[in-house]
C-alpha cells in the first residue's frame, strides 16, 4: 500500500460552519507527515474522519485504500487522541491488558518490557503518572498492536522539554525499525520539523500545502534585496510573503527556476519560515497550489 | 562508534551534518576503516529525527565511496579521508596562534578576528567545495 | 472485550452484588424472626389445625406488620440501574473523552456496545429477579394469613408489592437501564442524563402504580352496609363508593354525619344505623388470579420501551458521536 490516506474533496459541517472543506491530500506511506495549523485549522476534524470517529459530509476518504471503519482497516491503523486518553483508574498493566483485550495480535510483553525499560511502574494507576509517563504508556498502547499507520492528534502539547524529546525518540525509533507511517499534528512547526518528512499545512478548514519537506526547502528561498529591484523578482516569481523597509525587501518565492539575480542574496527557507509564511496569508484557492503572482502583501 | 549531534540552528540540512560529521571524525582518527556507522534506528532513538535523514546521508557518504552497506549487517567505514598529517596540523596551528596573538596585541577583539577569518575562508574555498 | 467490561465495570456490578447480599442477609434474618415468632406463639400449630388464629394472626401482624413496608422503600431499586449503569455508560466515556480510545481500537463500536450492554442488562435481570425472590420469600407467612382470611393489608397486588414481584422489577430495571443508556447517548454528560433518566422513569412509573390495576376493567361488588362482599382478601381494593338507599350516590363524610348519634363512636352502632337507613357500600377490585395478567402487560410496556430506547442508544452511539 503506497497511499497512507486518500480524500477526495472531503469535508464536513456542523450546522452551517464547515470544520474542514475542499480537502484533497493522497499523502504517502512510509512518511512521517506533519500536520501543521493554528487551532480551528480542521487538523483534528481530518484526524477523526480518517479515524472513523466522524463521518464526512461531503467527498471521500479511504484510509490504507480502505474505509476506516472497515475491520482491515481498523486492526492496521493506531491513534492517539488529543490529550491521549486513558482509564486513569487503570494501571499501566491494565492499560496494556486492555490493549490485548482490543487488539488481536497486540503485543502485551514486548509493550510491557518496553514500559519497565523507560523506568515506568507496571502497577501505578494511569491517574498517578507524570505528563511524559501518560504519554509514553498512550503511545505503547497505540504502537503494541503494530500498527502500519500511526495518527496521533498533538501528541506533544503539553510535554516538558524532556519529555517531548523522549516521546519522539521512542516514536522514531519504531519509525526506523517498522516503517510505519506516521501522521502527527501540531500548531508548532518546532515540535515536528526533526522528525517529518512530509508537510500538511492547514489553516482555516483548508488544506494549504501538501508535499514532501524536500521538495518544499528545494523551491522555497528568502531574498534579500533593495527594494528598488523588488519588482524584477515579483513578477517573475510567485510570492509567498513579502516585507519592505524604506530601503529594503524580504521576500519568500516559490522559485519555478533558479533566482539569478545579483542584487539579491538568497538562501533556503527554512520550514518554520515557510509555515508562518503561509500561514499569514489568507486562503484563497482550493488544494495546494500557491498564490498567484503579483498577489503578494506587505507586511 | 560514533555518536551524532545536530545544531538545529546552523541552517545546515540535517543529513549534511550527519555526514559532515563523519567525515570530521575519519579526520581526527575518531573513526577508522572497517568501523560500523550506528544503524538508522540507533541514531534515531537518540536524536528524534526521521530515520529517512540518516540514511540520506549514509547514501551521501556511500557515493562518496567512504561507506558500504553490507545487507543484514550495517554500514562500514569502506576508505579513510586523506587529511593532513600531525606534523603540518601542528604546524599550522602554531602560525594561526602567533597571527592571533598578534591580532589580539594590536587590539582587535573576538568579533574583529572572526570577521577577518571568515573573509578570509570565503576568499580562499570559495571556489571549489572541500 | 468480555475481559474489558468486567475490568471497566467490576466496581459497579461488585456495588451492586454487595447491597444485594445486604438485603438478602436482612431478610434472611427477619424471615427467621418471623418463624420462630410464629413458631413461638404457636401460630404455625393452629394454622396446620385449620381452627381461628385470628387472636394469633393479630399478634403477628402487631409486631410484624408494618416490616413489609420496608420494601416499599424499595420499590424505586429499578431505577438505580439506570442511574449508575445506565447514565454513565455511554456519557462517562463521552465525558472524558476516552470513546476516542475505546471506539478507535480493532474492535467495533457495535462490538463494545453489544457486549456491554449484554452484560448489564443480563446483571439487571438477575439483580431484579433475586429482588424479587426474596420478597416473595419474605411474604409467605402474611400470604398464609390472608389465606385463612386473617391477614393484613399486604399482599401481593398492592402497589408497593406488586413493583417488586413477579417479572415487573426485571422489566422496569431493563427500562431504567435503557432509558439511562439512551439519556448518556444523547446528553453525552452523566449528571444530567441521570436527572433525564430519574425525571423519564418516574414520568413512567407513577401513573403505572394506578392506571395498572384499570389494564383489565375492575370487578365491583356492593352490597348493603353490614353484609360481607364477596371480595377476595388478596384482592386490591381500588375504590370504595356510597350510595343511598335510592342508587344516589353519596360521599363518605355526609354519611357519616347521617349516623352521627350521642351514642358515641361506637363502630357496630354506627354500622347498623347505616345498615338500616339503607344506605349500600360498593367495592371496586382486582382479584388476585389477575396477578400475572397485569404483571405481563406491565412488563410488555417496559419491555417494549426498552427496546426502543436500546435502538435510540445504538444507534446513536454508532453514527452520532465524534
Amino acid at each position: 500500500m503506497t497511499t497512507a490516506i486518500e480524500t477526495t474533496r472531503l469535508g464536513r459541517r456542523y450546522g452551517r460552519r464547515w470544520a474542514l472543506q475542499e480537502c484533497s491530500l493522497s499523502l504517502p506511506a512510509g512518511h512521517v507527515i506533519g500536520l501543521v495549523g493554528p487551532n480551528g485549522a480542521g487538523k483534528t476534524t481530518l484526524l477523526h474522519l480518517a479515524v472513523g470517529l466522524l463521518a464526512p459530509s461531503t467527498g471521500e476518504l479511504s484510509v490504507l485504500g480502505a474505509p476506516p471503519r472497515a475491520p482491515g482497516t481498523r486492526t492496521k491503523v493506531a491513534f492517539v487522541a488529543q490529550d491521549k486518553p486513558l482509564y486513569p483508574r487503570f494501571t499501566v498493566a491494565d492499560t496494556l491488558r486492555m490493549g490485548g483485550w482490543l487488539n488481536p495480535g497486540f503485543d502485551q510483553a514486548r509493550a510491557s518490557a518496553h514500559l519497565t525499560g523507560l523506568g515506568i511502574p507496571l502497577h501505578q494507576r494511569v491517574g498517578r503518572l507524570s505528563g511524559g509517563e501518560h504519554a509514553q504508556v498512550a503511545l505503547a498502547l497505540a504502537l503494541g498492536k503494530r500498527p502500519e499507520l500511526l495518527l496521533l492528534d498533538e501528541p506533544v502539547a503539553n510535554l516538558d522539554p524532556l519529555a517531548r524529546r523522549e516521546f519522539m525518540q521512542v516514536l522514531m525509533e519504531e519509525v526506523a525499525e517498522t516503517g510505519m507511517s506516521v501522521v502527527l499534528s501540531s500548531h508548532l512547526i518546532e515540535d515536528l520539523q526533526r522528525a517529518c518528512d512530509y508537510l500538511v499545512l492547514m489553516s482555516r478548514s483548508r488544506v494549504q500545502l501538501s508535499a514532501t519537506t524536500d521538495d518544499l526547502l528545494a523551491v522555497h528561498q528568502i531574498l534579500t534585496g533593495p527594494r528598488s529591484h523588488a519588482e524584477a523578482i515579483t513578477s517573475t516569481h510567485t510570492v509567498v510573503q513579502a516585507s519592505y523597509t524604506d530601503r529594503q525587501a524580504n521576500l519568500l518565492i516559490h522559485a519555478s527556476r533558479p533566482v539569478i539575480d545579483p542584487a539579491f542574496t538568497v538562501r533556503p527557507a527554512t520550514l518554520e519560515e515557510l509555515v508562518l509564511a503561509y500561514m499569514s496569508q489568507p486562503h484563497t484557492g482550493t488544494a495546494p497550489t500557491l498564490r498567484p503572482v503579483g498577489s503578494a502583501t506587505e507586511a | 562508534m560514533i555518536e551524532f549531534q545536530l545544531d538545529p540552528s546552523s541552517g545546515v540540512a540535517t543529513y549534511l551534518q550527519l555526514a559532515q560529521q563523519v567525515r570530521q571524525a575519519l579526520r581526527l582518527g575518531l573513526l577508522q576503516v572497517g568501523d560500523q556507522l550506528p544503524t538508522a534506528r540507533e541514531v534515531v532513538a537518540k536524536l528524534a529525527i526521521n530515520p529517512n535523514t540518516v540514511l540520506k546521508a549514509y547514501r551521501e557518504l556511500e557515493r562518496e565511496g567512504l561507506v558500504g552497506s553490507r545487507p543484514g549487517q550495517g554500514t562500514f567505514l569502506l576508505r579513510s579521508l586523506p587529511g593532513p598529517d600531525s606534523v603540518a596540523v601542528a604546524r599550522f596551528s602554531r602560525e594561526l596562534s602567533t597571527w592571533m596573538r598578534k591580532a589580539r596585541t594590536a587590539g582587535f577583539g573576538p568579533d574583529d578576528v572572526e570577521a577577518i577569518y571568515r573573509a578570509a575562508m570565503r576568499n580562499c574555498f570559495s571556489e571549489g567545495a572541500a | 472485550m468480555i475481559a474489558l467490561t468486567w475490568r471497566q465495570h467490576r466496581a459497579q456490578l461488585l456495588t451492586a452484588a454487595a447491597l444485594l447480599a445486604v438485603l438478602s442477609g436482612y431478610v434472611l434474618f427477619m424471615g427467621h424472626q418471623m418463624t420462630s415468632y410464629m413458631a413461638s406463639i404457636g401460630l404455625n400449630a393452629c394454622l396446620s389445625s385449620h381452627g381461628n388464629c385470628n387472636v394469633l394472626a393479630r399478634a403477628f401482624l402487631d409486631r410484624f406488620g408494618s416490616t413489609p413496608h420496608v420494601f416499599s422503600l424499595l420499590d424505586l431499586v429499578p431505577l438505580l440501574a439506570g442511574l449508575f449503569w445506565g447514565a454513565p455508560l455511554i456519557a462517562r466515556e463521552t465525558e472524558r473523552g476516552t470513546h476516542r480510545l475505546a471506539w478507535t481500537q480493532s474492535v467495533s463500536r457495535r462490538r463494545w456496545l453489544t457486549v456491554k450492554l449484554a452484560a448489564f442488562t443480563g446483571a439487571a435481570i438477575l439483580a431484579a429477579a433475586i429482588v424479587s425472590m426474596l420478597l416473595a420469600w419474605w411474604l409467605r407467612p402474611f400470604n398464609q394469613l390472608i389465606a385463612v382470611g386473617a391477614g393484613g393489608n399486604v399482599n401481593r397486588m398492592s402497589p408497593g408489592v406488586f413493583d417488586l414481584s413477579g417479572t415487573v422489577p426485571a422489566a422496569g430495571a431493563l427500562f431504567a437501564f435503557a432509558l439511562g443508556t439512551a439519556a448518556g447517548a444523547l446528553i453525552r454528560r452523566t449528571v444530567p442524563a441521570m436527572a433525564v433518566t430519574l425525571g423519564g422513569y418516574l414520568a413512567l412509573w407513577l401513573p403505572l402504580e394506578s392506571q395498572r390495576y384499570h389494564f383489565i376493567t375492575p370487578l365491583t361488588a356492593h352490597g348493603p352496609f353490614g353484609s360481607t362482599l364477596p371480595v377476595p382478601p388478596s384482592a386490591y381494593v381500588i375504590a370504595n363508593s356510597y350510595t343511598t338507599a335510592s342508587g344516589h350516590p353519596i360521599d363518605f363524610s355526609v354519611m357519616a354525619k347521617a349516623c352521627q348519634t350521642s351514642h358515641g363512636n361506637q363502630t357496630s352502632v354506627r354500622l347498623s344505623c347505616l345498615a338500616a337507613k339503607g344506605f349500600q357500600f360498593s367495592t371496586t377490585y382486582q382479584p388476585d388470579s389477575r396477578f400475572w395478567s397485569i404483571q405481563g402487560m406491565e412488563t410488555g410496556i417496559f419491555v417494549a420501551a426498552t427496546v426502543v430506547l436500546l435502538g435510540i442508544a445504538a444507534w446513536w452511539a454508532a453514527r452520532r458521536i465524534n
